[in-house]
């Protein structure tokens, strides 16, 4: 996880998604997006283009990817989403296989719209609009069109072919409220290999930044998405379902208030059939002394400790006002057999930094 | 007692408790970050039922997963009503799960054992 902190180190959201990509994830997505870009940034113009951004570029991963999903598994060559939120600027990148048939097309498409200015792209927009296709030149889909208009500046991409028969398209837009920071722009490069980093630790979710109550909720719902369905109620993904709700909400509720925020990262990998949350968030000095003391208490106990622990607590009646329970981490434990493992780390500016990485 | 729906939402359960035929259902996922605020009402609402229960009272649980808070609230309503103890009123616990969600299974064998409540485990 730490690599991947180190990469965003500038964002004040980044959120790496890999898995199944439905209409409902991306209401989930443009959720988080409307929430953060509203409520805690200079962007809140940006809204509106960046939730029409987000479902253009998910629309474009639906419906064209040649991806063959194993349910919640990830695959080789598993779709990519990322956005990004900086001081200035909000990124969108994605991944997805295609055809190889279809890469010539598809360049000559993204060729012909991102030489255009807004006017062309416009009349582009209306004659594709009225015909279906504007094949004289090659064809180009609304939904490409549509991006580039809304991002107002070349989109960028990229193709590394993975097979005979199939290739990676990738694909990049930014969106700021200043021209000069549009202009420099992020080199596509960085996303390809951000991604391929994510994919070679067998990355389902990467994400970092304010773990508020709304942000928790859509991201729980966007896992329980991928994760649970009507056909796969297997209770290991329940497990980590249930395991990452302690450990995010243990964050909102305890990590210490960064820039006006709860903030923390967490990472969900999976590696041969066993799933690894990670998170890590900052705590007041305060707080450090009396969590390590439970954390090395209940990695002492036995499962059976663990379970009477449990049920003593469960029948305690006590919820505090704030809705504290005192089972989180006992929880945590139960799911996982008492696998985890946690640090305390002290950082340059003196701040705890404290991390925790269950096996389930 | 006048029926009460709750629809759910991205965190909460739906819950109906009808207290004129003595039926509380919750059914979903809960992982609200305050489970006192959200489940105030429905507490409130047994507690007063269990003053003037019906003759028969039916308990039922359709989990899709909760979070240790909510565990805690499953427990408290049990209680109220297993409480209510009064001569000829019985209580039905019903514990719906899919076969291969031992999760909740798992739990619903917990409360069972902890609370010595009899649950009738549905398998959905």
């Amino acid at each position: 996880m730490r690599e991947f902190t180190d990469k965003v180190k500038g964002h004040k959201i980044c959120l790496s998604y890999l898995g199944l990509f439905n209409d409902d994830i991306t209401a989930r997505l443009v959720a988080i997006s409307e929430y953060y870009l509203e409520n805690r940034t200079d962007l809140g113009k940006l809204k509106n283009k960046v939730t029409l951004l987000i479902t253009e570029c998910f629309q474009n991963i639906i419906r064209h990817s040649d991806t063959k999903s194993q349910g919640s598994l990830p695959v080789e060559n598993s779709d990519f989403f990322q956005i990004g939120i900086l001081e200035d600027r909000v990124v969108l990148s994605s991944c997805n296989l295609i055809g190889n048939e279809h890469v010539d097309s598809l360049n000559e498409k993204m060729m012909l719209v991102n030489s255009l200015n807004n006017d062309e792209l416009k009349r582009l927009y209306q004659e594709v609009l009225a015909n279906g296709t504007f094949t004289d030149k090659g064809g180009a889909s609304l939904g490409l069109i549509d991006m580039a208009r809304k991002s107002g500046l070349p989109i960028k991409y990229y193709f590394q072919e993975v097979s005979p028969s199939q290739s990676r398209f990738f694909l990049t837009l930014e969106v700021s409220t200043s021209r000069e920071r549009l202009k420099a722009g992020d080199d596509i490069l960085y996303h390809v290999n951000f991604y391929l980093d994510l994919l070679s630790q067998k990355v389902i979710m990467f994400y970092k930044g304010e773990l508020s109550k709304e942000i928790i909720v859509a991201l729980i719902n966007m896992l329980q998405n991928n994760f649970i369905s009507d056909k796969n109620s297997s209770s290991k993904e329940k497990r980590l379902m249930v395991s990452l709700i302690e450990v995010l909400q243990n964050i909102s509720k305890h990590g210490k208030m960064v820039n006006g925020s709860k903030e923390g990262m967490f990472c969900i990998s999976q590696y041969n059939g066993d799933y690894i949350i990670e998170s890590g968030n900052y705590v007041e000095a305060a707080d450090r002394d009396a969590l390590a003391r439970t954390l090395e208490d209940i990695q002492r106990m036995s499962m059976n400790d663990i379970d009477k622990l449990y049920k003593e607590r469960l029948l305690d009646n006590v919820i505090t006002k704030d809705g504290n329970c005192g089972l989180g981490l006992l929880e945590v434990a139960k799911n996982s057999g008492n696998n985890f493992k946690y640090t305390f780390t002290l950082t340059p500016e003196q701040e705890w930094f404290y991390s925790i990485k269950v096996k389930l | 007692m006048q029926t009460i729906v709750i629809p759910p939402t991205n965190e909460t359960p739906e819950i109906v408790l009808n207290g004129a035929n003595g039926t509380f259902s919750f059914a979903g996922k809960s992982f609200p970050e305050n489970v006192n605020e959200f489940y105030n009402e429905s507490i409130q609402y047994i507690e007063t039922y269990t003053k003037q229960p019906r003759d028969k009272t039916i308990l039922e649980f359709r989990w899709l997963y909760f979070n240790t808070a909510t565990s805690k609230i499953i427990v408290k309503i049990i209680m109220l009503l297993k409480n209510m103890n009064m001569p000829g009123k019985t209580l039905e616990i019903k514990w719906y799960c899919s076969p291969d969600d031992d999760l909740i299974l798992e739990k619903g064998n917990e409360f069972s054992e902890l609370l010595g409540a009899d649950f009738s485990v549905e398998y959905l």
